[in-house]
């Protein structure tokens, strides 16, 4: 209860870094209010974002382009979209794959028919394209097959697909890939970090989503009118919201936790401050908790429309619908007039339930609280270029000890065991992607890159206890520069309490999909289902209002549908 | 052109290739983004260093006393990040000060290192025949035309308190010369790992990809 949140100096955490920090508890992380598509909702519809297709290029057979264009108070933006014949036996969703049904780039403005020119070189091509500073975000979509089909089948027809058939798949199209951030040439973040709309992580790349949202939905239309004519009907609004858009999320995204401490920390810290101040709450009215119980019973509704290929998420699925309806129970009972009683309740759970249910509640009772947490939105970005330096007049003693305070995780694992070391990650030079290695059974390990944290700071430790304590550390890195980067993240762990995953990400039973689950979190994502202990499908938006309706009705609470 | 992120990625890894520890490597890409960012020469800079690097032909000093003993000459950028070791945390009136050096090779690559110490309220000052160089929070300007010596006799740094913050502005993109670029590739190229087996089958998971 030691660690503080810059915001407010005063806070002590309820959960320390040692109980949050775990595989298995980032692992099981939901979204929040806080999360980056639940900010990016939240100002579009409260600062009246106008939407508007500024072309719409589609030749007989629904392929060519559209722009897609959004004005905010500031600046304007548009996704231009790219609609392609992919031949069936093309379609795929590995990083290897080179044609999509849909590329796209979210670009600064409007584009000129000379700039879509330019684009309509390059975006099709992805990565082996060359974008330019005008452009934010880069990515492609491939149809759901199944869903898209049908869709288009129902509506050329004449009549709506089914709820239940829409609800199954829960998208029409998911991105494969959305890039952002100087990558292939693309605006470095550092040249929107300035801009308002975008002060919350991921704004950008999560806006060129929500845009393709609305773009899906008209393309579907489209092509129903191709198969149809004068009997296709266009998909209902009810239908649009409930469906979102898929995402396929494998190693590549893992990495991004560990390269960024000061980010994680931010985005952690954030969430964790923000659970602290509702269960430090003296008193609660019956209205807020009310909307928990009612959104704890959509919640419930959310789970059994939770669909998963993976046996052990099944399982997990189903213990937090049985502990869901315990709680549903346990609340409608419960005296909120207690004192303190969101601790009282949350206590409960923490000793009672899984830790799928624990972090689903954990969402659940900031939900009443925007007026209180929402503030901490603003704290989860992380300025480029402020990365910590190392103090090199600390002494070696001193280093040690902080080992010894905020690292007995790492130092206690003997890394010789051959379980504890069984992994390494490396960049593939096939795919150009991080990738995960058995260490005793592949070649490349000398190759490995720097995500074995835990092991790093131990060896360091170890080396650390044989040199002489007053020796200064800068003199230390002079003839040891291979512990650099590892006395660099010591060195920021006072101030970054939950910058680490507390956790060996190297041994055999380490599943990295805790990573990629604790990040999509972070997004706003739901229905993971994972494919195996590396990738996971997603949605992003399902049940979220449509691009362009009323602001006056937005519904803050749309990752929690009601049922009616 | 290039985006500095792409730029610092690349950079990072192609340190790593000519020998340096991931944590040198880290700080070598952030140097060239920071050169880059003041309009000074970034990757040119850094590529004989790397090369050297590479080869061999660069003499680490493993101490202190090593670094400070006259004679050899000093490799700018080992030199850069021991002053911003040992000063960028130092209490701000202690950091004025003026250092001089004699014998320093690459020293840009130096200068990148330091750059950092301007986000502290600091203004850096840097100095060399026919060049000069001031970077703070209020802006940045170069004189000289000597603006990447390989090996410079007499160099000086100079650390002042800035009071004042007004917001410079900086490039966002660099111009990198083919073969540079082509270098750093080559070198990058080397930490990655050639396909097996196994990598095909377990490294990004297994599990059926297209069934809906």
């Amino acid at each position: 209860m030691k660690y503080k949140h810059k915001i407010e100096e005063k806070i002590n955490f309820y959960r320390s870094p040692d109980k949050v920090m775990k595989l298995t508890r980032i692992g099981s992380f939901h979204q929040t209010r806080l999360s980056f598509m639940r900010q990016l909702l939240r100002r579009i519809f409260s600062e009246k974002w106008n939407f508007l297709y500024h072309d719409w290029s589609l030749d007989g057979n629904g392929f060519g382009h559209v722009v897609f264009s959004v004005e905010t108070p500031s600046r304007v933006y548009s996704l231009v979209a790219f609609s392609h014949d992919l031949p069936p036996n093309k379609r795929s969703d590995r990083v290897i794959a080179t044609e999509w049904d849909l590329t796209f780039a979210l670009v600064k403005g409007l584009p000129s028919s000379k700039e879509i020119k330019k684009l309509a070189k390059e975006v099709p091509f992805q990565e082996a394209g060359r974008l330019s500073e005008n452009e934010l975000v880069l990515g492609r979509a491939n149809r759901s097959v199944r869903l898209w089909n049908s869709v288009v089948e129902k509506l050329s027809s004449g009549s709506q697909p089914s709820m239940d058939e829409v609800k199954d798949v829960g998208y029409l199209m998911r991105t494969t890939a959305v890039y952002g951030s100087g990558k292939f040439g693309l605006a470095d973040r550092s040249t929107i970090e300035a801009y308002e709309e975008f002060f919350a992580p991921f704004q950008v790349e999560l806006l060129a989503v929500f845009l393709l949202r609305n773009v899906v939905f008209d393309l579907v239309d489209y092509f129903a009118k191709i198969k149809g004519g004068s009997k296709a009907v266009t998909l209902s609004n009810e239908l649009k919201k409930v469906i979102g858009i898929g995402n396929s999320t494998g190693l590549g995204m893992a990495p991004f936790l560990v390269h960024h401490p000061e980010l994680l920390n931010k985005w952690i810290s954030a969430r964790e401050c923000a659970v602290t101040r509702v269960l430090e709450l003296e008193s609660i009215s019956q209205g807020e908790f009310d909307l928990f119980k009612e959104l704890l019973s959509r919640s419930l509704d959310n789970a059994r429309n939770w669909k998963s290929v993976s046996p052990s998420q099944i399982k997990r699925i189903d213990v937090l619908g049985s502990e869901l309806a315990e709680l549903i129970k346990f609340s409608a009972e419960f005296d909120f007039k207690i004192s303190k009683p969101w601790l009282t309740l949350f206590t409960w759970v923490e000793k009672k339930f899984s830790l799928e249910t624990q972090e689903l509640s954990a969402s659940l009772i900031l939900e009443p609280y925007g007026k209180l947490i929402d503030e901490l939105g603003s704290e989860m970005s992380f300025k480029s270029g402020n990365m910590p330096a190392i103090n090199g007049r600390r002494t070696c003693a001193e280093i040690r000890l902080e080992i010894e305070e905020n690292f007995s995780w790492a130092i206690e694992v003997d890394y010789e065991e051959k379980d504890q070391s069984a992994r390494f990650w490396y960049y593939s030079q096939t795919k150009l992607e991080p990738r995960l290695g058995e260490r005793y059974e592949e070649e490349g390990s000398n190759l490995e890159e720097p995500l074995a944290v835990g092991r790093d700071i131990k060896y360091f430790y170890c080396q650390l206890l044989e040199v002489r304590g007053d020796r200064l550390l800068a003199d230390y890195l002079m003839e040891y520069p291979e512990h650099r980067l590892a006395a660099k993240r010591v060195l920021a762990s006072n101030s970054m309490p939950y910058g680490e995953i507390r956790d060996n990400l190297i041994s055999k039973n380490m599943k990295p999909l805790d990573m990629l689950r604790c990040k999509l979190s972070f997004f706003g994502a739901t229905k993971f289902d994972p494919r195996s202990d590396r990738w996971v499908r997603i949605c992003m938006y399902q049940n979220a209002p449509l691009a362009g309706s009323d602001c006056s009705l937005y519904d803050d609470f749309w990752p929690y549908p009601d049922k009616s | 052109m290039y985006s500095l992120g792409e730029v610092e990625a690349l950079s990072k890894k192609a340190s790593k290739a000519a020998g340096l520890s991931w944590g040198e490597a880290a700080e070598v890409g952030r140097a060239i983004r920071n050169l880059a960012k003041f309009e000074l020469p970034s990757v040119e800079a850094f590529t004989p260093f790397l090369n050297d690097l590479f080869h061999r032909k660069v003499h680490r000093p493993n101490t202190l006393e090593e670094l400070e003993s006259n004679g050899k000459p000093l490799v700018g950028f080992f030199l850069g990040l021991n002053i911003i070791d040992f000063e960028f945390f130092r209490p701000k009136a202690e950091k004025v000060k003026v250092l001089r050096f004699e014998k320093v090779i690459q020293p840009l690559t130096l200068l990148g290192v330091l750059l950092p110490i301007v986000n502290n309220d600091m203004k850096l000052e840097v100095f060399w025949k026919n060049f000069s160089f001031s970077a703070s929070p209020n802006g940045h300007e170069r004189h000289g035309r000597n603006h990447n010596p390989n090996l410079e006799q007499s160099l000086s740094i100079h650390f002042s308190i800035c009071k004042e913050r007004k917001l410079d502005s900086f490039i966002n993109r660099i111009k990198v010369k083919r073969k540079d670029w082509k270098n750093l590739e080559e070198l990058a190229f080397k930490t990655y790992v050639p396909e097996s087996k196994i990598s095909r089958e377990k490294g990004a998971g297994s599990g059926d990809l297209i069934d809906d």
